[in-house]
């Protein structure tokens, strides 16, 4: 439980205990839990906006 | 009067074969109930995951474990961990290549220091372990674990027959072995594959 600390997680894997054999089965299912390149990915995309925001941004009347 | 003796020295002799009958065991559930972890411990990456894609038949004889001879197939493209672009890396032509070596196997060839206690069998198993195209003899110690009449309540149903199954926590490759990127990217992609088994097999009646 908690935040993901790995990378990015698209095949979530589900187990099950078969009452039979006591092994513990697993089966993929697709999702998405994002992970730190996510987050790292997000910071980069914000930090460009912002250089961006500053490079284009209007000039205030009178400068 | 000898024939009767002797009808009673050959009779029962005749049924021992079918007491200590070896049977079959086909390990393609459709249940999608075996498993086969892989666990790699870089500096840089911790890399875990699984194959579920079991396959093969291994023949057991419960009176004589020793004997078990079988092969056990993983379908290479089964091979996932929980980040998709990883996993197709993974497959991919660069690392393991599941297009051109679809199947790992594992072919039984011999058992050694079998100890039996009731249901259950432990043992080195010495065989070929074939990989990424590369077969090698290896051997680990495995647990079998026979179950009598416990198909149909695998299966959920009224099926007859009996399970076998096998678990093996010490077995460990090294991927250099098989031509895995030998020498590269060993700060993300650890040389050791540590592999966990737990697979059972059906013997339907």
């Amino acid at each position: 439980m908690g935040a993901n600390q790995g990378a990015t997680i698209n095949n979530i894997a589900h187990e099950r205990v078969d009452p039979a054999t006591g092994l513990t089965g697993v089966t993929y299912e697709k999702g998405f839990i994002p992970g730190l390149d996510f987050l790292a990915i997000a910071a980069f995309m914000a930090g460009v906006l912002a250089t961006a925001s500053f490079l284009f941004g209007k000039q205030k009347p009178g400068t | 009067m000898r024939c009767r003796w002797i009808a009673c020295l050959i009779l029962p002799a005749l049924t021992l074969p079918a007491l200590a009958a070896p049977e079959t065991f086909d390990f393609k559930d459709p249940k999608d109930g075996n498993k086969i972890e892989f666990k790699l411990d870089a500096p840089l990456e911790k890399i875990a995951g699984t194959a579920n894609a079991v396959s093969g038949t291994v023949t057991f004889d419960p009176q004589n474990p020793g004997s078990t001879r079988g092969k056990i197939v993983v379908a290479t493209a089964s091979m996932t961990v929980p980040n998709g672009m990883q996993t197709s890396i993974m497959r991919g032509h660069q690392w393991l290549d599941a297009g051109k070596f679809p199947e790992i196997t594992f072919e039984v060839k011999d058992l050694s220091n079998v100890k039996t206690d009731k249901d259950k069998t432990s043992a080195d198993v010495a065989g070929i372990f074939t990989l990424h195209g590369v077969s090698k003899e290896v051997t680990f110690p495995v647990e079998m674990k026979y179950l009598k009449d416990k198909l149909g309540e695998h299966l959920g149903g009224s099926q007859k027959g009996d399970m076998l199954v096998i678990t093996s926590t010490n077995f460990s490759i090294k991927r250099a072995d098989y031509n895995i990127m030998p020498g590269k990217n060993l700060d993300k992609v650890a040389d050791t594959i540590k592999l966990t088994l737990g697979v059972a097999g059906a013997a339907p009646k």
